[in-house]
């Protein structure tokens, strides 16, 4: 196996079959610079974006897709943890920050959706596990003074069978985060996997299970204010005016500041917060769809079914096949438009300083927030830092191409120069979120 | 001033009496494990003891709990020890979790009360805590699971 000197920065492409087993060129994307910085701590052995060896043992695994519900904070560290030969009970989960190597191998931006995080982050994962462990058994070989090829990696040790030595990780992490990055790593054999298609404990149970856990909802900051906001009545209606006297007269209100979203009320808490808002009195500018109503939008969807749509694929005669079938079946499907009603209602905390934002979601969707938040805050993207934080329940409601819900948040905070979480009620999202497409 | 008393520690509060228990817990005492679902007793999100018995924190002014002893999920036990967080992670309940403080606080009321509750028992306490997520089965035979270890416990 060769591994020359190549910065980490690189992405490199080959790919060999050689005798032994399958060995690839790697493809991981490096590391970027807010990665590498100095804060990794020393005898930190951090190969990729994918992974941490620490001097402690802890194995971290980070994951650039959010954990909603389906399992993935702990299926990605499977896949990782399999290939690195990682002691599972040492596995720590960690969420991916928003930068151009978590993006979704398919896709190219930084999002969790249509069911596509395992596969679509299968390779990628083995081969940063596969380097880290190269890397760490290099390390041992360097160590002891032996052919790397006779030495093994096991359950978070490096061996060396000849001599009975071992080192652990551990004690690795400092050494292996000198060596060169390799250009090639072998895989394991999928008749060796230990983790990957074996039933696991979820990593995560613990922490939902005694109140540990973090959503969004859940996100406390140091001088932080909640914020509900009054939303309009029907889509597209607009603030016409607004008088804030009453609200501002509920105890613990601060603010109330129109943004785009309606007019939102800001205050020491959630309860004082809603309050404040019940007792807004708004003016609407309903605009065009006031008069949107559900049976006539029906009837309009029906007529249109009634006309030819887009072809997506022709084959055979469908047309003559049914005028000469024997029965002939007709249905209508109908499917109306559904809250997504995520568990956690919608929530989003933002943090806008003049030299930087921080928002802290529940999202599915990083690169789009990340983006919409600079945009919001009047600062570059490189400006904003994005924690996801666990998700109580996404459905897609957590992935909305104009990211209101963060945007929404980072307005707030911009005006009243403090962090705050935006919280909608279950009511707000019912009536006025993203639906589940109608058809 | 408001005192109250969660999971055996004095708290005393500065809030409008009508505030609800649960934005005291969350908001003003940063006890998040208590979640907020509904704000309307429809979901069971909420759900903490007051004086052992199950209310929904949401539509319980926190003038009611004054001087009561109050249970959240974080005060169930200190260690992951309680029966009931035992048999959750054995059979690894939760999905994204969000209820699952609410399900949990609400099981534990059922067990106390019923020490080996049948499906339909359960199906009957639980009715009122929704799980989007869907994990109805596998929190049934949690609870199951934990009048076992209950028993156990008992036997020894
Ligand atoms: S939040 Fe209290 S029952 Fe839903
Ligand atoms: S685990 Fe997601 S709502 Fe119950």
């Amino acid at each position: 196996m060769s591994a020359a000197k190549v910065s980490r920065r690189e992405f490199l492409r080959s790919g060999t079959l050689v005798a032994g087993g399958l060995v690839i060129g790697l493809r991981l994307p490096a590391l970027s610079a807010a990665e590498e910085a100095p804060g990794l701590g020393a005898g930190v052995f951090a190969p990729n974006g994918f992974v941490r060896v620490g001097t402690d043992e802890a194995v971290t695994i980070i994951v650039n897709k959010s954990e909603m519900g389906q399992g993935i904070y702990t299926s990605l560290p499977m896949i990782l943890a399999e290939e690195l030969e990682a002691d599972w009970s040492r596995i720590r989960v960690e969420a991916a920050p928003v930068a151009p190597e978590y993006n979704h191998t398919v896709f190219g931006i930084q999002l969790t959706g249509g069911s596509t995080s395992v596969w679509s982050s299968f390779d990628q994962l083995r081969q940063a596990g596969a380097m880290a462990r190269l890397l760490l058994v290099a390390a041992a070989a360097q160590a002891w003074g032996v052919e790397a090829a006779a030495c093994r990696a096991e359950n978070g040790f490096v061996l060396h069978s000849a001599s009975g030595r071992r080192l652990s990780y551990g004690q690795l992490a400092d050494r292996a985060s000198t060596m060169p990055a390799p250009i090639e790593v072998a895989l394991k054999n999928p008749k060796d996997f230990k983790l990957i298609g074996k039933p696991m404990r979820r990593l995560d149970t613990p922490a939902k299970t005694n109140g540990t856990a973090v959503f969004g909802i859940d996100v406390k900051r140091q001088g932080m204010l909640t914020a509900v906001v009054a939303r309009p009545p029907v889509f597209g209606a607009r603030v016409k005016s607004f008088d804030a006297r009453k609200a501002l007269a509920v105890p613990g209100v601060w603010h109330v500041v129109q943004i785009d979203a309606g007019v939102a009320v800001v205050a020491d808490g959630f309860w004082p917060a809603k309050r404040g808002r019940d007792a807004l009195e708004i003016v609407w500018d309903e605009g065009p769809l006031a008069g949107l109503d559900s049976q006539a939008q029906r009837e309009q969807y029906a007529e249109l079914a009634q006309q030819p749509g887009a072809v997506a694929r022709r084959e055979g005669d469908a047309a003559a096949a049914m005028g000469g079938a024997a029965k002939r079946l007709e249905a209508v499907y109908e499917l109306p438009y559904l809250a997504h009603a995520t568990m956690e209602p919608m929530n989003c905390v933002a943090d806008v300083r003049p030299d930087g934002c921080e928002v802290w979601t529940g999202t599915q969707f990083q690169t789009g927030d990340r983006d919409a938040a600079a945009q919001a805050a009047g600062l570059p993207p490189e400006q904003v830092k994005l924690h996801t934080t666990l998700l109580g329940g996404g459905f897609g409601r957590r992935a909305v191409f104009d990211s209101h819900f963060v945007r929404e948040a980072v307005q707030v905070s911009k005006t009243v120069k403090a962090p705050v979480k935006v919280v909608w009620t279950r009511e707000d999202d019912i009536r006025g979120g993203f639906y589940r497409p109608a058809c | 001033m408001i005192t109250l008393q969660v999971n055996g520690r004095k708290y005393d509060v500065d809030v409008d009496p009508s505030t609800p228990l649960l934005w005291v817990l969350r908001d003003t005492l940063g006890l998040t494990g208590t979640k907020y679902g509904c704000g309307m007793a429809q979901c069971g999100a909420c759900t903490v003891h007051l004086e052992g018995e199950a209310v929904r924190s949401c539509v319980t002014p926190v003038s009611r709990a004054a001087g009561k002893k109050i249970t959240t999920i974080e005060g169930l036990s200190a260690n992951l020890s309680h029966p009931l967080q035992r048999a959750w992670i054995e059979i690894d309940v939760p999905q994204c979790g969000y209820c699952q403080s609410g399900q949990i606080m609400a099981a534990a009321v059922l067990l106390r009360e019923n020490a080996r509750p049948t499906d339909t028992d359960i199906d009957d306490a639980m009715a009122g805590n929704i799980c989007r997520c869907g994990t109805y089965p596998r929190i049934r035979r949690a609870i199951h699971r934990a009048a076992e270890l209950l028993a156990e416990r008992g036997r020894r």
